[in-house]
């Protein structure tokens, strides 16, 4: 059987895991200002991080919006949820997974594994 | 309805008239196409030729339709509705063509892509009024991914080609896409879409070539401006790392 993933460095990228441990404190954030500080940490393009940020867009991990500025138009980015939330988003996640794919069989584990 | 169609066809083809002019019009269709291939002609030369062909490949048909319509009584087969009756139609087909590939065209893809009107960055401003002309207007596309390109007088840039490229990069990009707009390579592309609807032939050209083509032409546009290939270069890998 799969092991099922459930902490957040497993269900991400190790790149798309960096970006949102800078987003999280920082709550919003411009492409070029993540890849500054991603570069303190490591090697990367910051044509790599604008890709590692649309992908976390379409799936919905981040929010952004237009923004127009002296140097042109920018997207600013937005965790959707802290890091708490994003956690429990997974595991609400995996579960509801678990429950579509096993039934009743999961919620009798659950209530026996949980209902003590 | 089929057996009236083949008695037509087969009337059509005893008049040595209708013949020789259908035989005649394929030939300068495929004479006409094949130089509108040719790189050497400028973009308008090449769009008349490509017209033209259009043109001669739709005048058999017309004399078909001609010759079906003499066989009804009420219609009028005198020499003057068939002199008539093939510029109006080819006309009209250009005259169509023209009106949404090149006039309503821009506008309504604009609309239809959801592009902003960006008034552009101070240097860009200054990049459009020292090369392009106040008609050029420029649009930004709400995505991330990094995307320029030019339809009639308006160039698309998306946020993520914005966001990606630096000052002197994203003004290769819009010099690129200015001498797509001088060079009207988008009539062109325009033309080659309504050749790829009406005429057989277009579906067997390599029209690759010629895109490669506009593309080189339009990299040279941007490079003589800026006097280096770095910018451009740069702005191609960073949109190819993408």
């Amino acid at each position: 059987m799969k092991a099922i993933a459930t902490s957040v460095e497993s269900v991400l990228s190790p790149l798309e895991n960096d970006v949102l441990k800078i987003l999280w404190p920082d709550k919003s954030l411009k492409v070029r200002d993540i890849h500054v500080k991603l570069a303190k940490k490591r090697d990367v393009a910051l044509s790599s991080v604008a890709v590692i940020l649309d992908r976390l867009h379409d799936k919905h991990i981040v929010t952004r919006n237009a923004e127009t500025g002296r140097g042109g138009i920018r997207y600013i980015y937005t965790p959707r949820h802290d890091k708490q939330g994003f956690e429990k988003s997974i595991v609400e996640v995996t579960v509801n997974k678990l429950i579509q794919q096993f039934g009743p069989t999961a919620v009798t584990y659950f209530n026996e594994r949980f209902g003590r | 309805m089929i057996e009236h169609l083949s008695v037509y066809i087969s009337d059509f083809f005893s008049k040595p008239a209708y013949v020789l002019l259908t035989l005649l019009s394929l030939t300068l269709a495929i004479i006409s196409f094949v130089q509108a291939r040719q790189n050497k002609f400028s973009i308008g030369t090449r769009l008349f030729l490509l017209y033209a062909h259009l043109a001669f490949i739709i005048t058999p048909f017309a004399l078909l339709s001609y010759s079906v319509g003499c066989s009804v009584p009420a219609y009028d087969c005198s020499a003057k509705s068939l002199i008539y009756s093939i510029p109006i139609l080819l006309g009209g087909i250009i005259a169509v063509a023209s009106v949404f590939g090149f006039v309503a065209g821009p506008r309504l893809y604009a609309r239809a892509l959801g592009a902003q009107i960006w008034n552009g960055t101070p240097s860009l401003r200054g990049t459009l009024s020292r090369h392009g002309s106040p008609r050029i207007k420029l649009h930004t596309l709400n995505t991330a991914k990094p995307l320029a390109f030019s339809y009639g007088n308006r160039i698309f840039l998306s946020i993520g080609m914005i966001e990606l490229l630096t000052a002197k990069e994203l003004e290769a990009v819009v010099l690129h896409e200015l001498g797509h707009v001088s060079h009207r390579s988008s009539w062109l592309k325009a033309g080659r879409l309504v050749a790829k609807f009406a005429s057989p032939l277009a579906h067997f050209s390599n029209w690759n070539e010629t895109l490669s083509a506009e593309e080189r032409y339009a990299d040279a546009y941007a490079v003589s401006v800026q006097k280096t290939a770095r910018y451009i270069e740069n702005a191609r890998e960073k949109v190819e790392a993408f």
